[in-house]
């Protein structure tokens, strides 16, 4: 017996060396002060605790035998698409090639050897000789799976896994770095190469760039060029917008270094708004070993840096105080304002050069600036006292109609009719009819406006209907308005006078873009007001920030939404999809009509609305995979009660991991973990048995059983003779 | 010197005339400014004419639209939330003021409104501006009383550009303020600004100014303008826009 062979189960061994050397000393005492006739009962009770906590410790007892047979030599093959590739002849045929010549065959002598294949998984070699058909390449993953299946160093068989024997390219695709893998295997690897170092080729590597870059704000995005065999050239680099003109936006020349490598930086100012497909691309050359690689595509989402307002007030008065407070505050928001600070008609009681005043520059802000905004303001404005011709308006009315703009109008004495509107442009563009100059009243005196659509976006201010309806009883009271006519047909009235029903405040969409009016100056009363009552002013803030976000139609207030975590998948990635669709309340909607769709560039559409899972708070959910290679959009339309809500599209794209264009072989990758391992790296064309230095036989040890010691009879009855003997001795002696 | 007074006097004839064609009030406010003042226990009113002249300056030189009547408001009065711009005047020491009125200025000043105090007094340190220091310390606890930078604070170019300090007598040559979020919604003047716009029934200035006369009642006049013009524009003039004319100007001058 081999006290080496006792194992503990107990996981806190250190307590049994603790409660032994307690024990020893306790003894040791004992024997010092203790008469001989006593110390004897103390030894055989000492001698039952220690037995005791031997057998609470859970002992095993491991029996061995020695084994003398071939250790196993695992060969891994990649059997990913890029060993499939022409190199110039096809990787494959030498693999195969390889596997039926005589220095493989004097290893199947040596070794006992196991087959294996791997893609995105390893996975045992049948009969058949495999076939280059895997889409992704983790040798990671395959390294770590080999590690489980022989995780005690011995197979089923007792033969020993003594190396691997990896062939491939290695054009790691997938998963995490070989390297993390190879540290905690404790085999060494034989890596084989498969392939040329460096065929020649041009490809863009990579391209670097953000999800997202800011409408008219220059970007940059970063290309990185590999061209084996074209070292010291230049080559022009190209960037494209991916539409049916594909229009070069810029082009960059990058010099290919002694390594084979070249980087570029591309600038460029997108326009436009919305996910845009950009392509960089390189020249081809016919002795290139592929073209694929030679166009990369990207997604690039074309967003607004910020909403950019544009304010025209025309009277100096608190209503421009306090909406500048909360759109100056909001850091989503750009403003640019204009205050008629003096009318023609007023004195001038200093000369110009001691007034702040600027002139009003119609002709920059109606004519060259006017697209760059997002929104604009019209506050009681008399257009016409201050230069602003009616091919002005004609620009504004394009602004909102054709460009998706957005247009508020405030009340006041200048504006509507009274601002001399009639029969202008502008009067296309208002959602309620307006009068003439002379025949417009302005209604003096306190009025609460009596909201007629709560659920609308505007007006939506609070969490549930019953809050939004609670803030507007509780808004305080407007001070006077123009009294306008009745709603154009496709108007939204949101407020109106509770005497007469005039509009107080309306909305439409206008062609692309979108109207509100409200026909009071004077909604500063509402924070002043609400502040007095004690209550919260933000109610006014969320107003007037809902009001220009819907105007711009903003993200937020859409109701529909396609929430996809990111835009670019690879193939055969699984694609989780999730739905919203809000009511006009902005409350999830459960049980609406969907019509869900997904297309390709080439319109080849599927409907998949029937793969929609309803999930209990609200919306749906689905998951995709996708094999195919490209752009797609992702499409929803809604009804909620036989009311159409709208569509929504979202673009993503599907991308290779890069099988099919990366084709050098990756010798760095395969020497680094034949390093790493104690293994070595040898080309396929160069093997030779006599590099793999692991002894074929071996004389092994292994564990043959395992017995549980704490559970053995014969311990229990050593206790109870023990007692006894204990128990037998005090009575002779006396004792009891 | 000459020319300061004849404009003046010009200027004065031209405000007469046009008080004499003002003879309709409106009743409404609308959109319309209303100049309000603070009935406080104490002397909350040494020139009860001055809303007059005020008002018809801003009338005749400006795109405000005024109500021609003077708004006296007290801390319990329903309509001191009607008026986003309040004026506070005074002389003297007053008394503390109850929990309730500190209560409600501090809701007017969150709501959104803005104080003007000027300290009649002509001296520093006085009992005036004692009480108001205390009160504004009870009012905002939290605020800070700063100096207003002359080169980049707005109610100093509102609407005149002013490089200098006017009033009655230059007690500091400096305006002080309360800053809330986005605005300055106490502005403090220790100059006895409004005594410069005092007349008496001949239409003549009834307060010499001192030390620089009439150029000084020029700046004070002016300065009156730029804070009721700023209350009703805000940071309107720190705009990028207007920053390089504004510099031009500054500069030629």
């Amino acid at each position: 017996m081999n006290f080496k062979d006792i194992e503990f189960l107990y996981p806190y061994k250190g307590l049994i060396v603790i409660l032994l050397i307690t024990a020893f000393f306790i003894f040791v005492l004992l024997f010092l002060r203790l008469p001989k006739r006593r110390l004897l009962f103390s030894f055989l009770r000492l001698l039952i605790f220690l037995l005791i906590i031997f057998l609470l410790f859970q002992p095993q007892y491991n029996i061995r035998e020695e084994l003398t047979g071939r250790r196993v030599l695992a060969v891994v093959l990649d059997n990913s698409q890029s060993m499939g590739l022409n190199d110039p002849t096809p990787r494959w045929q030498k693999v195969k090639k390889f596997f039926s010549q005589e220095p493989f065959k004097k290893l199947e002598k040596k070794y006992q050897i196991r087959y294996y294949t791997f893609s995105d998984k390893l996975s045992s070699w049948g009969v058949e000789f495999p076939q280059p058909v895997g889409k992704t390449t983790n040798i990671s993953q395959a390294l770590r799976e080999i590690n489980k299946i022989d995780n005690l160093g011995m197979n089923q068989s007792g033969s020993y896994l003594a190396g691997i024997f990896l062939i491939s390219d290695g054009q790691n695709n997938q998963g995490d770095h070989p390297l993390t893998s190879a540290e905690n295997l404790n085999l060494p690897i034989y890596a084989l190469g498969v392939g040329n170092p460096q065929p020649k080729d041009l490809a863009i590597e990579e391209i670097k760039h953000s999800d997202f870059a800011f409408k008219n704000t220059p970007v940059d995005i970063e290309v990185e060029i590999s061209g084996h065999g074209f070292e010291s050239k230049n080559i022009p680099v190209s960037l494209l917008e991916k539409d049916i003109t594909n229009q070069i936006i810029h082009t960059e020349n990058v010099k290919i270094d002694s390594q084979g490598k070249g980087r570029v930086k591309l600038t460029f100012t997108p326009q436009g708004l919305g996910e845009k497909i950009y392509l960089v691309n390189i020249p081809t050359y016919k002795e290139e070993i592929s073209l694929t690689n030679n166009v990369k595509e990207f997604l690039l989402n074309i967003v607004r840096e910020k909403i950019r307002v544009l304010y025209l007030c025309g009277q100096i008065n608190y209503e421009y105080a306090f909406i500048r407070n909360i759109l100056k505050s909001d850091p989503t928001i750009e403003l640019v304002s204009f205050v008629i600070l003096r009318n023609p008609e007023n004195i001038a009681f200093v000369p110009d050069d001691q007034l702040s005043l600027i002139p009003f520059p119609a002709h920059e802000i109606f004519i060259k600036e006017l697209y760059n905004y997002d929104l604009v303001i019209i506050e009681n404005f008399t257009y016409h006292r201050f230069g602003i011709l009616s091919q002005y308006l004609d620009n504004l009315h394009r602004f909102v109609n054709e460009k998706g703009g957005g247009l508020i109008m405030i009340g006041g004495d200048n504006a509507f009719g009274r601002g001399g509107y009639k029969g202008t442009p502008i009067e296309d563009l208002l959602p309620v009819e307006i009068y003439n100059p002379h025949q417009e009243k302005i209604i003096p005196g306190l009025f609460r406006m009596q909201v007629e659509n709560y659920q609308h976006p505007i007006m939506n201010l609070g969490n549930t209907l019953t809050e939004t309806m609670h803030i507007w009883q509780g808004m305080p009271e407007l001070d006077g308005f123009n009294q306008l006519g009745k709603a154009k047909p496709g108007a939204t009235i949101l407020g109106f006078h509770p005497q007469g029903k005039t509009p107080i405040l309306a909305v439409w969409d206008k062609g692309k873009g979108r109207v509100f009016i409200i026909t009071s100056n004077t909604t500063w009363h509402w924070p002043l007001e609400l502040s007095k009552e004690g209550k919260s002013q933000e109610v006014y803030n969320h107003f007037w920030q809902r009001v220009v976000r819907w105007l711009i139609r903003a993200e937020e207030m859409k109701p529909i939404r396609i929430v996809l975590e990111k835009k670019k998948f690879l193939e055969d990635e699984k694609i989780p999809v999730e739905i919203r669709i809000y009511d006009k309340n902005y409350q999830l909607l459960k049980k609406t009509k969907v019509k869900f769709y997904l297309s390709d560039r080439k319109n080849k559409t599927i409907y998949l609305s029937d793969r929609l899972q309803i999930l209990p708070e609200g919306g749906y959910w689905t998951e995709l995979t996708l094999d195919e290679l490209g752009e797609y959009t992702l499409s929803v339309e809604a009804w909620d009660k036989g009311v159409y809500l709208g569509e929504e599209k979202i673009y993503f794209q599907v991308s290779s991991v890069g099988e099919k264009d990366k084709f050098m072989l990756n010798e760095a990758l395969l020497e680094n973990l034949a390093k790493m391992s104690g293994g070595e790296y040898i080309h396929l064309a160069k093997f030779d048995p006599e590099n793999i230095k692991i002894p074929g036989i071996d004389k092994l040890t292994r564990i043959k059983r395992r017995i549980n010691l704490w559970n053995q009879p014969y311990f229990y009855f050593l206790i109870c003779l023990f007692l006894i003997s204990e128990w037998y001795l005090r009575r002779r002696s006396g004792l009891l | 010197m000459k020319k300061i007074v004849f404009l003046l006097s010009v200027f004065c004839f031209l405000l007469s005339v046009s008080c004499l064609l003002t003879t309709v009030s409106f009743t409404q406010q609308g959109d319309r400014f209303v100049f309000t003042q603070l009935k406080y226990q104490g002397n909350w009113d040494p020139y009860p004419e001055v809303s007059r002249e005020i008002l018809n300056f801003l009338r005749l030189t400006t795109s405000i639209k005024v109500l021609p009547e003077r708004r006296v408001v007290t801390l319990d009065d329903e309509l001191l939330f009607s008026s986003p711009f309040l004026i506070v005047l005074g002389q003297e020491f007053f008394p503390v003021l109850k929990g309730k009125e500190v209560e409600t200025l501090n809701r007017y000043l969150k709501g959104g409104g803005i104080i003007f105090v000027d300290d009649c007094s002509g001296e520093k340190r006085s009992g005036f501006d004692k009480a108001i220091r205390r009160e504004f310390n009870r009012i905002l606890p939290n605020g800070e009383w700063i100096k207003l930078p002359k080169e980049e604070h707005p109610v100093f170019r509102s609407f005149y550009l002013l490089r200098t300090i006017g009033g009655r007598r230059i007690v500091n040559n400096y305006l002080e303020g309360i800053n809330l979020p986005g605005r300055t919604a106490v502005i403090y003047s220790q100059n006895d600004l409004f005594a410069t716009w005092v007349k008496d029934r001949l239409g003549n200035y009834l307060y010499s100014c001192s030390p620089a006369g009439e150029t000084q009642r020029l700046e004070a006049i002016k300065l009156t303008a730029n804070i009721f013009i700023y209350a009703l524009t805000g940071t309107y003039k720190t705009d990028y826009i207007h920053q390089p004319f504004i510099k031009e100007k500054m500069h030629r001058r």
